[in-house]
């Protein structure tokens, strides 16, 4: 065949170099070439025999059984983690629930808290303010009922003056002798007054509020050193009558000329009457005198 | 010619070559199967591996989950600690009840149906009642004690709020407020003379007074923000809401309780 023919060699180079090498190099590889296509062609187109048939039918098989083989240990295998990842899924699974059933059985007791503090807050809450309204009455009511039922009682004949409570009488203090200063003594016996001031000094002038063509002047009680002052000393508690009660004046002659009826007593005794009683305070004096 | 030895034998080798090409089939359709099992397996090994994930992240976000509320529980727990016993409470709470009901008992026989004022002048609090039931409850202002000297003259001023049992003597509206000496004293200006203009103030006494005797006012102010604190000059002051009220409701006549 013209094609089996091996190409003629190149005329070697005059000089003896690499291109003629190449050439031949490369003639080689185009012969080897066009054998191997040659080969497969003849291969194709040559009738197999039945063992060759035969052989190549064993051989698949052989493939196919070894493939059907290794396919199943893996199929196998596959299997086996796969059931062996079921027990593991199926522990998740199961603390996952409990976990779960915890969290929600943590959340319904903290709800359950909240809602109890929530209530319990509310209720101390409610007692608190309870408690403080009957505080606040209870303080309410006891002022005003020491307001109400303070009075003072004064026993001329015995000279003792009683802060009475209602019936009771709370404190009692010694004077000397009720008498009428800065003038005759009235003829109508003194029975009850009410305290009308309480002046820390006497004040030279009382406290006033008036309409003065429709508008109002207030003046507050005045303190100074006046003759009316002077007379009545410290702790002055002014009555609707001119019942005086004081602590001893340091101005005898002013006191003397002042016109009232005087319980004489110490300044700690009037102190202890000047802050135990009020405006209002109904005094009683007992007959006797 | 062919020989029917030939013939067969090609008969045989065609049957073996159909059994042969069967078993080949049949071991192509198993390799498909396990194949096609295997493909399957991997899925499920996929979607377990995958849910095992899953599951495992769910597990720690519980786990989390699980210590917040711990916490949040432990908190709450901790709580009722801050809060005090109530028996103790309530037995007392009980007995003043009992007190407050006796002096309840013992005020409204003396009072019935009366409309009167409180007034607390340590708590700077006014209260306005009937009998037993209170109408009003204000924050008020009374006097801020201590004295006012004036060196000129030597006159001074007593700035108390008496205690006391007062009455309400007589009350207008829109009072004009004719500024005193002491006023000018304590602003430590000149007194002017008595008719001066200057002396004429609108509005310092609120819209409403009422006198409850001896030189003493309830009115109201200017400073509603002082309310609460004694810094009056001795009356009592009033926000101008609690004052209308007071007013419209106090009749002159009125007990005040000043204490």
């Amino acid at each position: 065949m013209s094609t089996d023919a091996a190409p003629p060699a190149p005329p070697p180079a005059p000089d003896g170099t690499w291109r003629p090498r190449l050439a031949a190099a490369g003639a080689a590889g185009k012969l080897a070439l066009r054998r191997l296509h040659s080969g497969i062609y003849s291969a194709c187109h040559r009738p197999l025999s039945a063992l060759e048939t035969g052989a190549a039918g064993l051989a698949l098989l052989a493939l196919l059984t070894l493939a059907h083989i290794r396919m199943s240990h893996r199929l196998q295998a596959a299997q086996a983690d796969s059931y062996r990842l079921n027990l593991p899924i199926e522990a998740a699974d199961t603390a996952l629930e409990t976990i779960d059933n915890l969290n929600t059985l943590k959340a319904e007791d903290i709800e359950q808290m909240k809602s109890a503090m929530v209530g319990l807050a509310k209720k101390q809450k409610k007692y608190y303010e309870d408690r403080l309204a009957l505080s606040e009455e209870r303080r309410q009511l006891e002022k005003q009922l020491d307001l109400i039922e303070t009075h003072l009682l004064v026993d001329p004949a015995l000279g003792r003056l009683k802060i009475m409570r209602a019936d009771q009488a709370v404190k009692e203090y010694p004077f000397s002798g009720m008498v009428y200063l800065g003038g005759p003594s009235p003829s109508k016996p003194l029975r009850t007054a009410f305290i009308t001031a309480k002046e820390y000094f006497a004040h030279p002038q009382r406290g006033d509020v008036k309409i003065q063509d429709g508008k109002i002047v207030w003046t507050p009680p005045q303190i100074g050193n006046v003759s009316r002052s002077d007379a009545l000393g410290q702790y002055v508690v002014f009555t609707s009558t001119s019942l005086i009660l004081h602590a001893p004046s340091t101005a005898q002659a002013a006191h003397a000329a002042y016109p009232h009826w005087c319980l004489p007593m110490t300044v700690a005794t009037a102190k202890k009457i000047y802050d135990a009683v009020y405006i209002g305070t109904r005094i009683s004096v007992a007959p006797g005198r | 010619m062919s020989q029917p030895s030939d013939k067969r034998r090609t008969l045989v080798l065609f049957y073996c070559a159909a059994i042969f090409s069967l078993v080949l089939l049949f071991q192509a359709l198993r390799v498909c199967a396990v194949f096609a099992a295997l493909t399957r397996s991997a899925h499920t090994l996929d979607d377990r591996t995958g849910r095992l994930n899953i599951l495992t992240r769910d597990y720690r976000r519980q786990l989390d989950y699980g210590r917040e509320l711990s916490v949040r529980m432990a908190f709450l727990q901790d709580l009722p600690n801050l809060l005090p016993e109530q028996t103790r409470f309530v037995r007392t709470q009980n007995v003043i009840q009992e007190e407050v009901g006796a002096l309840r008992r013992r005020i409204g026989a003396r009072l019935a149906r009366a409309t009167y004022v409180l007034v607390d002048t340590k708590a700077n609090k006014l209260y306005v009642k009937k009998g037993l039931k209170l109408l009003l409850e204000a924050n008020c202002s009374v006097g801020r004690g201590g004295l006012l000297r004036d060196k000129a003259t030597g006159r001074g001023w007593d700035f108390n709020t008496p205690k006391g049992v007062f009455a309400v003597v007589w009350k207008t509206e829109n009072p004009v407020w004719i500024k005193p000496d002491w006023a000018f004293v304590e602003a430590k200006q000149p007194i002017p003379p008595p008719d001066d203009p200057a002396r004429l103030v609108e509005g310092e006494l609120g819209g409403y007074l009422l006198s409850i005797g001896n030189g003493y006012l309830i009115h109201g102010t200017k400073d509603e923000e002082s309310l609460g604190r004694p810094v009056s000059h001795g009356c009592v002051r009033l926000g101008a809401l609690d004052l209308e009220q007071v007013y419209k409701t106090v009749p002159i006549g009125a007990r005040v309780y000043v204490y």
